[in-house]
């Protein structure tokens, strides 16, 4: 167990900067998704801190330690890869102690660490199988397996369940996550699935083009994106971008509907902003944001409902029944909080809510 | 007017019924006419070795009075003895230089084709070009050289001579083999292996070289036959009949026996046996190996 | 083990032993082609290219460049096209197909050695098997002095042609194989018909498979060595000599070193040019393998 702590690292790959000075501290104990768009960089750090790349400039330490030197193995981490690289000719019990065997375990201490970890994640009938014999669910395991043998510092993640289907990734995304509080090992997890990285980790460092864009808990990412990257990343389906001007009492957006809400005051008639709300917020109204349907998309609990505002495109999650079609018209109102941001720099200026409408 | 449209109208449909019609019709006549022209094919390609088996085992008269087609007059397992036994030294010389040198092949490529694939440095783009290369060089450019070096090095004559030359030749081939294989192992079980703590030895030897079986089995199949049949190698750097593969010796058998075909049918079957029953046994792994990149043959 | 050092540690032993005995050999052969060598004894004196100005006046070798020129025009056309149509009948037929296939790849497992002395009395008159099958079909007419000074050259490379169409068949079968079905029911349902079909997609899609077939016929073509070797001698009078024989035969049977090494550097030479579309395409493929 240790914390982690990343200063202002860099890493070039001969005159491209992939990662453009980076800080974060990482707990002992938590559990840190790095997540992002794919080439933002996220693998790069994390093998970075596997020792699996060099360091450019800056310092990674683990428990205290600057670890830019030493190689991988001499920094007690495990890491689980995207394509679990379990070795093909090994049996799994083998596969999992392959570390302990080279370090000169004795075979009991080997014979107890592998059944424990097999205890643990259910694989206890599969230790005389080859990997090729497995499902994707049970590699994804032993890979893990092998992992909680070497009981390291630090558990390193690259995107382990990128390979799974939809309905085994979800399971094994409790799975991992249940472990991770049994175990309390300081994780870091990169995943460019921003659920994942919401239901699983304590913190999330979001990043783009080599650099953090937010770091903090799941939850104030959602609700108070910093940027307008964050903003669009988080949250599924992606929170609607929609242009507008502040006008009194509320925004004023292209088509020329105001939305009148509360929490506008300090800005400045007339300036141009680009209002934020979440699919979800939104509810039908007799007046308000008029949308025009492309289609409907129901899923029995709610319907979504894809179509434009203006010439915005944008996405409603109502919790009616609705059945409209390329070309119907529907009238929408945000009941949920308006996030405001500058088109300029990007960033967010404030939150605002929707007032009564009279 | 109205006959136009209709002819138009009808016109496609037609085509297509046609079509199909006379696809129907042809599909027996190519596929009999496809099979008959594979089997001549396969008669014509087969019959050199055909006739060389019935004339191995034949009496020289057999074969003056009733010509070289005939089935035999008497079935003469002894001539396929009789060469066998001549051919002992050749063929045990032959075993001695070929083994060692598809071992050596195997391992020294194994490594550089690991370096080359697996690592990443400075000039390792060249340095494969450089090995794709040498995989051209005609035996000529190296003969006089090596004959007059292995004469200097007093290994003139020997086994080592050719089992070194051989290793030599086989490099080029076998690294691009082994360097296009391990390619195709993701890079992530080298890495894991650090992880684990393995040193890069380790990595190769306990990772790599099992995870290579099958492509190892298909570059053993093909270079020992290439080896095997080597010939010329087997003149330049040997003098005396211990020290000569069996390349050399069906050469002088061939010599010795003149016009006695069914001895020298006999000594080309004997010569032949090891490389068919390794093809026929490995068949598959030699057609991989084959088509893993390769251009000799 | 120095991160930097050890990819070389594990090129090290395949660059020893080529470097030593195949690489500073064929600095060598350059360096003794300009010399007057005879023998092994002791080196010759520099004669500069004196030994390529006699070459392009010597009858002997200028006769063996014009059959190695057939060579490479008949190892070109004559094993390609037999093994692609032997390729597509095995692909299209199915029937016993792993028999017939085995058929077709067995010359393959035999060395030139085993060819030139199987084929070499093939060709024997009257009593060889070709003559006699001849005979037996009632073709009398057509028999030749096949290994005579007419005929001898090409007879030679119809030996060879046999064993490099087994080759080529394999490497073609593979090609053939490598091509999605999909694609060709797609040109199908597209409206192909077999011949569109087979020219618009399959023939390119053969490309690769074309390239390692090519390259193989002009090396084994423009050496040629040790079939004739076996089957000829060269003979009757030079009527079979190719150029890879003649250095074989100017080196250690007339003990002219240097002007065998002159031989052999333009072998080395005309292979070097033949084959550099092929290495730029591994390079290109590798390149982007790696990248």
């Amino acid at each position: 167990m240790a914390h982690v702590t990343i200063n202002q690292v860099i890493k070039n790959y001969g005159a491209v900067r992939a990662i453009k000075g980076i800080d974060v501290d990482i707990d002992d104990g938590e559990f840190v998704a790095l997540v992002g768009p794919s080439g933002c960089g996220k693998t790069t750090l994390l093998r970075m801190i596997a020792g699996l790349e060099d360091i450019t400039g800056g310092t990674i330490e683990i428990g205290g330690k600057v670890v830019n030197g030493l190689q991988p193995k001499a920094r007690d981490i495990a890491m689980v890869f995207q394509n679990y690289a379990l070795y093909p000719h090994m049996k799994v019990a083998d596969n999992m102690s392959f570390s302990m065997q080279l370090a000169g375990a004795s075979k009991d201490e080997i014979k107890v660490k592998v059944e424990d970890a097999a205890r643990i994640l259910n694989l206890e009938p599969y230790l005389d199988r080859y990997p090729r014999e497995l499902s994707g669910g049970q590699r994804q395991r032993v890979a893990m397996g092998r992992a909680i043998v070497r009981n390291p510092k630090v558990f390193l993640f690259d995107e382990p369940l990128s390979n799974l289907d939809a309905k085994l990734r979800v399971s094994m995304r409790a799975e991992i996550k249940s472990l991770h509080q049994r175990l309390g090992t300081t994780a870091v997890y990169v995943t460019h699935d921003q659920i994942e990285a919401m239901t699983m980790a304590d913190k999330i460092v979001v990043m783009s083009e080599g650099r953090i864009e937010q770091v903090g808990t799941p939850l104030d990412l959602y609700d108070e994106p910093a940027n307008l990257f964050v903003a669009a990343f988080i949250g599924s389906p992606s929170m609607n971008l929609l242009e507008a001007q502040v006008c009194d009492g509320g925004v004023r957006f292209a088509d020329g509907t105001v939305l009148a809400l509360s929490g506008t005051e300090g800005f400045e008639t007339g300036r141009p902003v680009i209002a934020g709300i979440r699919p979800d917020t939104f509810e039908l109204a007799e007046r308000g944001l008029t949308v025009q349907v492309n289609v409907t998309e129901p899923t029995g609990a709610e319907t979504q409902v894809v179509g434009q505002i203006g010439d915005t495109p944008v996405t409603c999650l109502m919790r009616e029944r609705i059945s409209g079609r390329y070309g119907d018209v529907l009238h929408v109102l945000p009941q949920g909080p308006v996030h405001l941001f500058d088109p300029e720099t990007r960033q967010r200026l404030g939150t605002a809510r929707a007032a009564i409408v009279n | 007017m109205t006959d136009m449209t209709t002819q138009i109208s009808a016109a496609p449909q037609d085509i297509i019924n046609r079509g199909t019609l006379r696809e129907r019709l042809e599909e027996p006549f190519m596929r009999g006419g496809q099979i008959g022209l594979l089997l001549l094919l396969a008669l014509v390609f087969f019959l050199p070795v055909l006739g060389t088996l019935l004339t191995a085992v034949r009496t020289i008269p057999d074969i003056t009075q009733n010509g070289a087609w005939a089935l035999p007059a008497s079935y003469e397992w002894g001539n396929l003895g009789r060469a066998f036994v001549e051919m002992l030294p050749y063929l045990k010389a032959s075993v001695i230089i070929t083994l060692p040198s598809v071992a050596g092949t195997l391992l020294v490529s194994m490594m550089a084709g690991y370096a080359l694939s697996r690592m990443r440095f400075q000039g390792r783009i060249w340095m494969f070009l450089v090995i794709v290369s040498l995989s051209f060089v005609p035996i000529h450019t190296q003969l006089i050289p090596v004959f007059r070096l292995m004469s200097d090095l007093g290994l003139h004559d020997t086994f080592a001579a050719q089992i070194i030359v051989h290793i030599m030749r086989q490099i080029p081939f076998a690294v691009l083999i082994m360097t296009n294989f391990f390619n195709t192992v993701p890079g992530e079980l080298r890495e894991a292996g650090r992880i684990d703590g393995a040193s890069e030895w380790t990595i190769f030897r306990r990772i790599y070289v099992p995870v290579a079986r099958p492509a190892l089995s298909a570059l053993i199949v093909l270079e020992f036959t290439w080896i095997w049949n080597d010939l010329l190698w087997g003149l330049v750097l040997t003098q005396g009949a211990g020290k000569k593969p069996v390349t050399v010796g069906i050469l002088s058998f061939e010599g010795e026996y003149e016009i006695a075909w069914n001895m020298v049918a006999s000594g080309a079957v004997v010569a032949a046996i090891p490389t068919l029953a390794v093809f026929l046994a490995f068949q598959k792994h030699f057609i991989r190996g084959m088509t893993m990149g390769s251009v000799k043959g | 083990m120095n991160a930097r050092l050890t990819p070389w540690l594990f090129l090290m032993p395949a660059i020893a032993i080529y470097g030593i005995f195949g690489a500073y050999p064929i600095f060598q052969t350059f360096a003794i082609s300009l010399t007057d060598q005879v023998g092994v004894a002791e080196p010759g004196k520099f004669i500069g290219l004196q030994n390529y100005v006699t070459l392009i006046q010597d009858d002997y070798f200028l006769n063996a460049l014009k059959h190695t020129g057939i060579w490479v025009i008949a190892f070109l056309i004559v094993p390609n096209s037999l093994a692609i149509t032997i390729a597509l009948l095995v692909k299209q037929t199915f029937w016993g197909a792993s028999l017939i296939k085995t058929v077709f790849f067995l010359p393959l497992a035999l060395s030139f050695a085993i060819v030139g002395v199987v084929w070499g009395w093939i060709y024997e008159p009257d009593v060889g098997l070709l003559d006699q099958l001849l005979i037996g079909l009632g073709l009398e007419s057509l028999i030749v002095e096949w290994l005579g000074p007419d005929a001898a050259t090409y007879s030679v490379i119809a030996a060879a042609a046999w064993r490099q169409t087994a080759f080529a068949t394999v490497v073609f079968l593979a090609g053939l194989s490598s091509i999605p079905t999909e694609l060709i029911e797609a040109a199908k349902v597209d409206g192909g018909t077999r011949r569109q079909i087979f020219f618009r997609i399959t023939l390119p899609l053969l490309k690769p498979a074309s390239t390692i077939a090519v390259s193989s016929a002009l090396i084994h073509a423009l050496l040629a060595t040790e079939i004739v070797l076996t089957m000829t001698e060269g003979g009757p009078f030079g009527s079979s000599e190719v150029v890879g024989y003649r250095m074989y035969m100017e080196t250690f049977w007339n003990y002219k070193f240097g002007y065998g090494a002159a031989i052999g550097v333009i072998v080395t030479l005309m292979t070097a040019i033949l084959v550099v579309p092929y290495v730029r395409r591994m390079a290109k493929a590798q390149e982007r393998d790696w990248s």
